[in-house]
This record gives structure tokens, C-alpha cells and sequence, in this order.
């Protein structure tokens, strides 16, 4: 099918949950996209795609959703294939289960975006709130696989039990960043607020040096040369060329949590 | 004989070549050294597959910008006859020869769906230590030892290629054959997918599938050993006094036949018709290898 461009018409005044604007959303035809259903959160009733948005198809293959979108909820959830582009800010649950292809966010993101993530890339030229990337309640694993791109700052326990992957965050971090952590990459290029690597058990947080660290709960730092941070860097020239060019000379790097026998590490460029 | 290079008559017949399976490995050191100390003892032993098991040798050095980790490395390619073959050298020649070279790390040179396991299994000498990086998709394992961290690819891809493409170079005297060789060897060594296996890129123990003892699979090729002339039948004249075979295996038939090409005319250029008798093809009749490399095509 061809793309389609969702602009939104009226405003809701209503919280939706809008997790029907993701999954298979780019191989729907336009038609049936409009029949889709937005309940109301809290309540029994629903809108339909029609009742909000205009719909005009698009000469490429992208979905895009314009509009204040920050009372819509789990847009992008399980987003699988295709590229999806929303302009306004969005509601919570953003890029839930996400799995595949792309998804860019020009806004805002509320809290639990990118909530149990398990690939496919995912770039937000905005803020975004608590949670980014934590497990679905009750699950063990939060972000397990893809790349997340915050350009913007980010809330508490991002990166919560995240298992593989990676989270690159250019603006300032809250409190808890890779807390709990499994394994996977964290990039940070901003401030990172107390609680950093609590409770990690293995993954690589590499951060700006000068972030203080509990030095009860990791090693004290030593300089290494990495070959691994050079395969980094390399990922990371195109979007991060500083800290591309920081990883291929010596990093500074400490390991731990040592209160949970981690072995995570923090890489300070 | 009616092609002629730089004098020297080029023989109408072909050199037969066979089917393989194929991998590039990358090695990389902190100095180009550590790279060739890695590449030799990788490569060691790894002239034949008769007794070797797989034909292995260094492809080309490479430069810092032309390696995954951006330091100095060595390409090698390795050539076996089956994949279950070089399924089994390739971890154990990394294991021994690059994990234990210092400041090494060994990455995949080449793509495919059908895989060689590197660090998938060498990963376990880190004893629980070890580190897994997916970076791109591509898995890296990151083992401890006593001088920081051998990186290892997770595996590389295996190809379909071709092994055994060959030309014997008639000499005159042994000292001839031995200029005109090394000057092929010297052309072809630049040459992308391409290897020569044995020692100095040639062999004088060019062989014949069988033997009068059993057991034996390949023996002496009687008919081209110079000290047998008037006791066995032999396809050369007397002016003929020793003879040096180049083999090349080949990621492409092209890459091989451009080889013969670039090689042949280098060692005949070298010497001359005052060093060489003239040029030929080993092969067994074409009943044996798929791949025909007729000299007179491949000179043209």
C-alpha cells in the first residue's frame, strides 16, 4: 500500500488508548485504518480514527500523525515494520513492544515509552518521561533488543532492566539511570542524576567523565584501550561523532554493581 | 605450443580445479607485528588439504582505516574441501594461534548465511568473565586475558569457491625456475581473493592422486621429476631441468584465472626463454575438477 498521513482534527478532550495506531498500521488500506477504534481509557465507550483525524494517503510508503497527540496513548504500540512518523507530542506507552522497523517521534514522549522493546529503532527529537524502556508490569526484561534515540532528556529509571540493545540519550538523565540493568549499551552524552547502575548486573554504561558514582558499588576507575570501543565508535560516528572520537582513544572504566556480584561497567569518555 | 610470453611458449592445455568452501578471517593487533605473528602461526601448516586439513594463507595486509576496529591487520583466507572441515580447523587454528597472540582480535571478513563459529565457541576460555556485545547485528565476545580483552567476532560467513588452479613453469636450470617463481609469486601477492598456499606461494612436489602403496592417496607425480627422465614417460624435452608449481585458490574463477594470468606473465617475463622451457597446467584429464583453466583463454 501507499502511505498515509493522520492529522488531527478536533481535539478528544478524552484520554484514548491508541494502540491500534501501531502494529500492522502501515499495511492497512486507508479505509480500514479510519474504522479503527480508540477507547476511552477508564471507560466503556470509543471514538473511531475517523472521529478525530483526516486521513490523505501519501505518494511514499510512511505512516505520519500530526497533531497534539499527548492525550493518545500507546501509539506505536507493537510497531513492527514500516516507518511511522508522528509530529506532536504523544501520551504514554509510546512504541510499547515494539519489534521492528521505525519509528520517529518530532515531540514529546510521556512515560513507559518504548515500554519492553524488542527491536527495531526508535528516535525521539524531544523529551520523554519516566520509565523509558522498562518491562511491562510483572515481566523480568525491559528494552531486549533494537536502538532507542533520545535527543532530548529523559526521566527516572530509564533503561530499567533493560537486556540487550541500545539507549542513547544526548540530553540530561533522571534519577536510576540503568538500574537493574542485565546487559546492553546506555549512552549518555548529558547529566546523569544519583542512582546511576544501581543494582546492574552486567552492560555497558558509557557516560561523560566527571559523573559521580557510588565507589561502594563499583571498581575504582582504570584507563583501558578497548578494541570493543572502537566497534562502538563506529556505530556511533554518524549520530555521536564526539564521543565516537572519545571511545577510540583511552576510556576510563570502572565495574560493578559489587553489592549484587554485577559485572556491568561504566565507561567514562 | 602456440602462445608465447616474452618468448616463452605457453602449452595448449588446462589446469583442473575443484570445488571448496571458503572463509575470510580479519586479524588485528596493535602493531601491523602482532598481525603477521598471528597470520603465521594461523596460516601454519596449511599448505594442502591432503594432510593439512585446509589450503590457508594470508590474502593481504591491511591498513588501520580498512579494519573493523581501525588498527592495523592481516585478511587470510581459508580453503577446505568440506564445511564440516573447515568447521573444525578454523576454531581451533583461532584458539590456539590468535587468542593466544598478544593484543590480537579476530573479526569476520566476509558475509553470508552459512556460518563458521568463532567466538560462539571460544567464548567459553573466558570462564564465565566473558562479555557479548550485538552491535549492528553482528555478536562480539569479549574474553579476558592477561593483556586486556581478546575481541572476538561471534563467527564469519562461508562461501562456495574454488581450489587448485595451478601452471608449472618449465625451467632450465633450478636457479632459473626459482627466479621466474618467486616473481609470480611476488605478482600474485597484491592480488585480492586470491592465495597460494604453499611455502613461498609454490611447490616442487607436484602430485598424482594414488600410490603403488596403500594407504597412500597422493604420491609423487613420476612424470614431471626430472631425475626420472629415461626411466618413466615424461611430456618435455631434456633442455627441461626443474620444474616449481604455483597453486592459487579463488574466492571467483575470475579472480583465479586473472592470477594465472598476472603470475604466468611475471615469472616468464623475469627470465625468459634463456630461464624457462616453457609453461603448463596440472590436471588429471578433467574427469576429476569441474573448473578447466585453459591457458589459452586464460592468457588472452
Amino acid at each position: 500500500m501507499t502511505g498515509v498521513t493522520l492529522t488531527l482534527r478536533t481535539n478528544p478532550n478524552a484520554h484514548l488508548d491508541a494502540s491500534s495506531l501501531g502494529g500492522s498500521l502501515a499495511s492497512q488500506p486507508i479505509a480500514e485504518i479510519l474504522k479503527l477504534p480508540l477507547p476511552r481509557i477508564a471507560s466503556k465507550s470509543a471514538m473511531l480514527v475517523e472521529d478525530i483525524f483526516d486521513a490523505m494517503p501519501r505518494t511514499d510508503n510512511r505512516v505520519v500523525i500530526q497533531g497534539d497527540l499527548s492525550q493518545l496513548h500507546s501509539i506505536a504500540n507493537r510497531w513492527s515494520a514500516g516507518e511511522l512518523l508522528v509530529e506532536g507530542d504523544v501520551g504514554d506507552g509510546f512504541a510499547s513492544r515494539m519489534s521492528g522497523g521505525q519509528v520517529h517521534l518530532h515531540g514529546n514522549a510521556g512515560n513507559k515509552t518504548a515500554q519492553q522493546m524488542r527491536g527495531g529503532i526508535l528516535q525521539v527529537r524531544g523529551n520523554v518521561g519516566d520509565d523509558l524502556g522498562c518491562p511491562l508490569h510483572g515481566r523480568r526484561s525491559g528494552f531486549s533488543g533494537g536502538t532507542i534515540h533520545v535527543v532530548g532528556n529523559v526521566g527516572h529509571y530509564a533503561g530499567y532492566r533493560m537486556r540487550r540493545g541500545t539507549l542513547i540519550i544526548q540530553g540530561d538523565c533522571g534519577p536510576h539511570l540503568g538500574c537493574d540493568m542485565v546487559a546492553g549499551t546506555i549512552i549518555s552524552t548529558g547529566q546523569v542524576e544519583q542512582g546511576m547502575g544501581v543494582g546492574m548486573h552486567r552492560g555497558t554504561m558509557i557516560i561523560p567523565c566527571g559523573t559521580e558514582f557510588s565507589d561502594l558499588r563499583f571498581t575504582p576507575p582504570e584507563s583501558q584501550r578497548l578494541s570493543i570501543a572502537s566497534i562502538i565508535a563506529n556505530d556511533l560516528q554518524a549520530r555521536l561523532p564526539i564521543v565516537a572520537t572519545a571511545l577510540r582513544s583511552t576510556i576510563v572504566r570502572s565495574l560493578g554493581d559489587l553489592t549484587c556480584s554485577g559485572r556491568g561497567e561504566l565507561w567514562f569518555y | 605450443m602456440s602462445m608465447h610470453v616474452a618468448g616463452v611458449p605457453i602449452e595448449a592445455t588446462f589446469a583442473e580445479a575443484f570445488d571448496m568452501k571458503a572463509t575470510r578471517l580479519i586479524i588485528t593487533a596493535e602493531t601491523i607485528d602482532w598481525a603477521r605473528d598471528a597470520a603465521a602461526a594461523m596460516t601454519g601448516f596449511g599448505t594442502s588439504v591432503i594432510a593439512c586439513g585446509i589450503e590457508i594463507a594470508v590474502e593481504r595486509e591491511l591498513s588501520p582505516d580498512e579494519t573493523p576496529d581501525g588498527r592495523p591487520g592481516m585478511a587470510i583466507l581459508a580453503f577446505a574441501v568440506s564445511s564440516k572441515e573447515l568447521e573444525k580447523q578454523i576454531p581451533r587454528r583461532a584458539g590456539q594461534c590468535v587468542l593466544t597472540c598478544p593484543t590480537t582480535a579476530l573479526f569476520a571478513g566476509i558475509d553470508s548465511d552459512k556460518r563458521i563459529v568463532l567466538g560462539k565457541q571460544l567464548r567459553y576460555f573466558g570462564d564465565g568473565y566473558q562479555i557479548s556485545k550485538m552491535i549492528n547485528n553482528r555478536r562480539y565476545w569479549r574474553i579476558p586475558v592477561m593483556d586486556g580483552e581478546f575481541l572476538c567476532e561471534q563467527d564469519t560467513g562461508r562461501v562456495d569457491a574454488i581450489g587448485g588452479g595451478n601452471f608449472l613453469l618449465l625451467g632450465r636450470t633450478l636457479t632459473d625456475v626459482s627466479v621466474a617463481c618467486r616473481a609470480a609469486t611476488a605478482a600474485i601477492a597484491p592480488l585480492a581473493n586470491v592465495i597460494t598456499p604453499f611455502p613461498g606461494g609454490a611447490t616442487r612436489s607436484g602430485s598424482k592422486v594414488g600410490s603403488k602403496y596403500s594407504g597412500l592417496f597422493a604420491s609423487t607425480n613420476e612424470a614431471f621429476c626430472p631425475t626420472l627422465r629415461g626411466i618413466v614417460a615424461q611430456p618435455f624435452d631434456d633442455q627441461v631441468k626443474a620444474i616449481l608449481e604455483i597453486v592459487i585458490d579463488g574466492m571467483t574463477f575470475d579472480s583465479i584465472a586473472q592470477a594465472m594470468r598476472i603470475g604466468i606473465t611475471a615469472a616468464c617475463k623475469s627470465v625468459g626463454t634463456d630461464g624457462l622451457v616453457g609453461v603448463t597446467a596440472g590436471n588429471y584429464g578433467g574427469k576429476l575438477g569441474r573448473h578447466h583453466f585453459h591457458l589459452a583463454e586464460v592468457m588472452k
